[in-house]
């Protein structure tokens, strides 16, 4: 098996095991526990994977990592104001 | 060209499921419940990492094994002219010895006999004349080189060596591997490249460019920087083959 497909069954797993851990709860705190997935995966596959899949992986990170501080940023807004 | 985009290769696969995936999770946003939202966000996401994460786009298999069959062949051709029957021997580099050879001795008895060489040493003699085999590049040398740019195999303990290898697993030229100590030998145990020329007596005497810069980079470990590398046996198990190394001690005079 290549560490491309295990790295998607890993994160594909990790999803579904949070989908079911989050359940009816904040859709924000499901997005966030992915992204530590991902950063995961990215930590303890990155000196085994090519350029091509680090570079489609950072991808997917930044991607996550912008909802994240969109998040925060939602949740710290009314303090602000405040 | 079919045999390329086959359904029944890992990516296409992963390609068609992703797609589904990502229209199933499509579908689940028409019906935006709670639940409904993070079950087709999910979909989506598992899709379009299955569609961008795994892929496969290499040289074909048979452009690829034609490319190294001219090689393996030509070197066939010497082995078998001068009647060459010994096992493989990795060379370490020395102060003469700019960069690693493998030596192919006559029969693997006289492995002890094995003269210090140098650079331009091609075909090795005794002071009688008698044929010690011949020395030369190995053939996995340039790829071991460019592998090191990301990880160096100098100076690293052989107990390391297992968790250092992995990058060829990594960059995708094997698909697992593992080296460790079984009685008196260390035994590299691999699934065959992709490249595999298939032929147990030409892997022990000149293995292809892949299980060769593995094998240099286990010379190049503290252990073997003075001793040389000799392949005592190989053995090819279907998928899988193995490779039984011993570490031979460098003679202390020159007496070539």
């Amino acid at each position: 098996m290549l560490i491309a497909e295990k790295i998607t069954i890993f994160i594909t797993a990790w999803i579904i095991v949070m989908l079911f851990v989050t359940g009816d709860s904040n859709f924000e705190v499901f997005i966030i526990l992915i992204f530590i997935g991902l950063l995961i995966a990215k930590e303890f596959t990155d000196r085994f994977t090519t350029e091509q899949i680090k570079l489609r992986m950072n991808i997917f990170i930044g991607a996550f990592l912008v909802i994240f501080v969109a998040a925060v940023v939602k949740k710290i807004m009314p303090f602000v104001h405040v | 060209m079919k045999q390329n985009l086959s359904i029944l290769q890992a990516y296409v696969r992963a390609k068609i499921i992703g797609i589904i995936l990502i229209l199933i999770g499509l579908g689940l946003f028409l019906n935006p419940t709670s639940l409904n939202m993070k079950i087709g966000f999910a979909s989506i996401l598992i899709g379009v990492l299955m569609v961008f994460i795994i892929t496969k786009k290499g040289t074909p298999l048979q452009m690829g094994n034609v490319q190294i069959k001219g090689n393996v062949e030509a070197v066939k051709k010497i082995i078998r002219e001068l009647n060459l029957t010994g096992n493989a021997i990795f060379l370490p580099k020395t102060e003469n010895l700019t960069e690693e050879r493998i030596i192919i001795p006559p029969n693997n008895s006289d492995i002890i006999q094995i003269p210090n060489i140098n650079n331009d040493n091609v075909f090795l003699t005794r002071w009688d004349s008698k044929n010690l085999g011949i020395s030369i590049p190995p053939s996995g040398l340039q790829l071991l080189n460019e592998i090191e740019k990301k990880e160096k195999f100098e100076n690293t303990k052989i107990e390391d060596m297992d968790e250092k290898l992995q990058i060829f697993v990594g960059m995708d030229l094997i698909k697992s591997l593992s080296f460790k100590q079984v009685r008196n030998c260390w035994k590299l145990e691999l699934e065959k490249p992709i490249f595999c020329p298939n032929d147990p007596n030409l892997c022990k005497q000149y293995p292809c460019a892949t299980c060769s810069a593995i094998l240099i980079a286990i010379a190049r470990t503290s252990n073997g920087s003075h001793q040389r590398l000799w392949v005592r046996d190989i053995k090819h198990n279907g998928k899988k083959m193995a490779f039984y190394l011993n570490f031979i001690k460098m003679r202390a005079k020159q007496d070539g």
